[in-house]
């Protein structure tokens, strides 16, 4: 026996119902084959660092379980047939479990990770620059440029347009008494 | 200092993070961590830079390659679709 994880990205916009039977079935698909499971989880919808088929959220399950090497070559076969999964991993944590003492000590599923995504997306590639895409060989600390402050020339300039408004009204006014 | 075949001039030497620290866990699902080590290009920076070890920098090759499979972490800068 062998203990492996799998995560799995499903398509964002399944019904929850449709969710929890295709995670059935992949689990089943270890208990049949003489697997056990160990921990199962639900990290939800999250944003992908890159688009998938389109799509920039992904729903991720993971599934942790003790089997032997065909029962992983199933589970990966029903994953790539199904339509509803993005992508998936399979790792092997340990090779050669003692399946009884490995369900007993038992373990909490492995929260949803914190996303990495930067808040800011990265300056574009500057194109036929002397780097290229080589960057700026590794400074210190990256450089840091503040977004730009508007000018406050423009704020000032303003002020002079009521002023301006009132100009046109003047002239009408002194047509209306003209006439 | 000393003449010597050093050629390191600069500060104090850099020491491997997760060798320092155990409990800095070294894994794929932990992308906040892997974020560390790479650029802002999502390129994996070299370990004359950040000092780790070679037995994790290894691991941590490995982990960053895990992490871009699932879209924990891009593969470049270019193809993420910020907003």
């Amino acid at each position: 026996m062998r203990e492996y994880e799998t995560v799995f990205l499903l398509k964002p916009d399944l019904p929850t119902e449709q969710i929890s039977t295709l995670k059935d079935k992949f689990v089943k698909a270890i208990t049949q084959g003489s697997g056990q499971l160990v921990t199962q989880g639900d990290w939800g919808k999250r944003k992908l660092a890159y688009d998938i088929k389109k799509l920039s959220h992904a729903h991720y399950i993971y599934l942790q379980y003790l089997c032997s090497g065909e029962v992983v070559h199933n589970l990966e076969r029903l994953l790539k047939l199904d339509d509803a999964v993005l992508k998936f991993l399979t790792v092997k944590l340990t090779d050669e479990v003692d399946p009884e003492k490995r369900l007993a000590e038992g373990k909490p599923a492995p929260e949803a990770p914190d996303s990495a995504l930067p808040e800011r997306a990265p300056e574009p590639m500057r194109r036929g620059g002397p780097s290229g895409d080589r960057g700026r060989r590794y400074e210190k600390t990256p450089p840091f440029e503040k977004p730009r402050e508007e000018a406050k020339a423009p704020e000032g300039s303003r002020e002079p347009k009521p002023g301006k408004s009132e100009v046109p009204s003047s002239p009408e006014t002194t047509e209306e008494e003209g006439k | 200092m000393p003449p010597g075949p050093r050629k390191r001039s600069f500060g104090k030497r850099k020491v491997c993070r997760f060798c320092t620290d155990k409990d800095y866990e070294l894994n794929y699902k932990n992308p906040k961590t892997l974020s560390h080590f790479i650029t802002e290009r999502g390129k994996i920076i070299p370990r004359r830079i950040t000092g780790t070890c070679a037995f994790h920098q290894r691991e941590l090759t490995t982990q960053i390659k895990r992490a871009r499979a699932l879209a924990f972490i891009p593969f470049t800068a270019t193809h993420a679709n910020y907003e």
